[in-house]
């Protein structure tokens, strides 16, 4: 290792100890390693405005601020009491609820934290009422909130689809069936708790009552239909979705809902501007890191030495995805996408998996470190809404985290998991 | 003397506080303005067939500006992600590592002001593609948001150097998630 790349990794993991935040952390290593290597600090300029160029990553806050605008507008409330009536009778039929919730959520919104958000603070309380540990509630919500990247739209995969070139809309399909995947492995377990625990289930939902959740939700149910219905009907490009879901939540919150005024949507605004500045600055500097590891030459030497791997492509592709799980674990997942693509790329290309099958698995498996410490903002808005620590949730979220793992594997290994419904619509 | 500096942080500090509320409250009218700009463009090209040139450069250049704008208001209201490696009973410790970091992050901001400026100097006979203005239009935006971040972070080690940390940071950290 030379002294550029020594000053790109062990200074950034020497800032982040020191509590510098994150996209700082990336930005001071960047500056560091072009001093060092001699390269005019104009190119940090450059990197950075290029980093948050481009029309796709539009998607990004209009995803975000859509979703937030619905939440203000009482949607999460609806979607909950509709999946309450379909699912409720079931032994863990609350579990299911809030599984069953997130996933409705996760059609309108690509961000785990923000399902966990919505859904978290609504079901939490619920089923601490009825006999849950709140550990396992709070847990429960943390998994539910993963499936929010996973079922279209996406933010994650927003990002990898502009990193790697691949096609935005392919790689939104090729999450869905592992979104419904992860949320059916996540009702069984909620049986198997109900089960082991004996709690008692509630009465079936008459069919006047469906009806009338149905009707209360039906605009918040129409969304992700119009967003879906949009971008694979070819009207419109993920981005154009993202503004005309803007423009339907403001729709729905002002004349529908009527919840949404002139007082509350700047604070609303300004609650996703926060999120997607979050979001958007790590990857403007992780845009900069990343073109100095890719200057120095780095993945190159890695993918050749990886080379030989690929013989044994099984345990090339085990060994990938635990060292990308582990790298999510210790890394904001967008940063170590950005920061990684170019090493990754060619890895995808040798292990020869189609790219949108690919996307999808990079794109999966670091969501899942979103649900672990400690660049796991799921995990911590969990921890916030419940007030519980975030080793309390840890333990009940473990059979969760293998749940996730098993689909990651399924994405990995069997490629019409995420293909199937690509090639349905090609 | 003292008074002097009182009054200097003083004035920092109202400066501060007035300069992020306007760019927080810009950056809200950006987004609506964008949302506009996008929506006429996804109407126009769908129902007349011919979308204007310029509204997806325009709303482009206008996402670069919000990005780096409100990562200023991160500053002040500490909203960017850090890992959380010292435990909330060592105040002083943490108190000192938030002078570091503070100056880190002004060094930061200066870098930013410093290559800004030399990427605007260096593009300043550019133009845009479809609205033909300048492009300096949108690097300006690096040292601008650069000296806005130095402006906050002086204020906030000025404020924990005088021991009153501004009010705004301590309570936005506790509701944010």
């Amino acid at each position: 290792m030379n002294l550029v790349v020594s000053t790109l990794t062990v200074g950034l993991v020497a800032l982040l100890l020191i509590r510098v935040p994150l996209a700082f952390a990336l930005g001071l290593s960047t500056i560091a390693a072009l001093l060092i290597a001699d390269i005019d600090l104009l190119i940090f300029a450059q990197r950075m405005v290029s980093g948050t160029q481009s029309f796709s990553l539009l998607a990004i806050p209009f995803f975000i601020l859509a979703g937030d605008l619905m939440t203000a507008g009482g949607i999460s409330r609806r979607l909950v009491a509709f999946a309450d009536v379909l699912v409720r009778h079931f032994t863990g039929g609350l579990g299911m609820v809030t599984v069953l919730a997130a996933a409705f959520f996760a059609a309108l919104s690509g961000s785990a934290p923000a399902t966990t958000a919505a859904i978290g603070s609504i079901m939490i309380p619920e089923m601490e009422k009825r006999g849950y540990s709140k550990a396992f509630a709070a847990a429960l919500a943390v998994a539910g909130g993963i499936i929010g990247p996973m079922l279209p739209p996406s933010i994650p995969m927003v990002v990898w689809g502009v990193m790697s070139e691949t096609s935005i809309s392919d790689l939104f399909l090729a999450g869905i069936l592992p979104g419904i995947l992860l949320a059916a492995g996540l009702m069984c377990l909620t049986w198997r708790y109900a089960k082991k625990n004996n709690l008692p289930s509630q009465p079936r939902a008459s069919l006047a009552e469906i009806k009338q959740a149905f009707n209360s939700a039906k605009w918040a149910l129409l969304g992700p239909v119009l967003v879906l219905g949009g971008i694979y009907g070819g009207i419109v490009t993920p981005t154009e979705a993202a503004i005309v879901a803007t423009c339907y939540a403001l729709f729905l919150g002002i004349v529908v809902y009527k919840e949404i005024d002139r007082k509350n949507i700047v604070r609303v605004t300004k609650d996703s501007l926060k999120t997607m500045t979050m979001v958007m600055f790590i990857i403007a500097m992780a845009n900069g890191f990343g073109w100095m590891i890719a200057f120095e030459q780095i993945p190159m030497q890695v993918t050749s030495t990886l080379e030989s791997f690929s013989d044994t492509p099984v345990l090339y592709l085990l060994m990938i995805n635990l060292l990308m799980l582990v790298i999510g674990c210790v890394m904001d997942n967008l940063a170590a996408m950005i920061i990684l693509a170019s090493f990754l790329i060619p890895i995808g290309q040798q292990l020869g998996l189609d790219p949108v099958q690919f996307g999808a698995m990079v794109a999966i498996n670091f969501t899942i470190g979103m649900a672990t410490p400690p660049f796991g903002y799921t995990i911590f808005v969990g921890a916030a809404i419940s007030r519980l620590s975030i080793g309390q949730i840890a333990r009940p979220l473990l059979p969760m985290l293998g749940v996730m793992i098993a689909v990651l594997m399924a994405v990995a290994f069997i490629p019409s998991t995420t293909l199937f419904i690509v090639e349905l619509f090609r | 003397m003292v008074s002097f500096v009182q009054a200097f942080n003083h004035g920092l500090a109202t400066t501060s506080r007035f300069i992020d509320r306007l760019v927080a409250n810009l950056c809200v009218l950006i987004v609506y303005v964008m949302l506009v700009l996008l929506m006429t463009q996804v109407v126009m090209r769908y129902f007349l067939g011919s979308p204007p040139s310029w509204t997806e450069e325009l709303a482009i250049n206008l996402f670069t500006w919000l990005v780096l704008l409100f990562a200023s208001v991160g500053i002040r209201n500490q909203f960017h992600v850090a890992l959380d490696t010292i435990p909330d009973r060592f105040t002083k410790l943490k108190i000192s590592s938030d002078v570091v970091v503070s100056l880190l992050i002004a060094g930061f901001s200066f870098a930013m002001i410093y290559a800004g400026s030399l990427y605007v100097g260096e593009t300043l006979s550019q133009k845009t593609a479809a609205l033909q203005i300048p492009i300096a239009t949108l690097y300006v935006s690096v040292p601008v948001s650069g000296a806005i971040i130095f402006l906050h972070c002086l204020a906030r080690l000025l404020g924990l150097i005088m021991g009153d940390l501004p009010d705004e940071s301590a309570r936005v950290q506790e509701t944010d998630v």
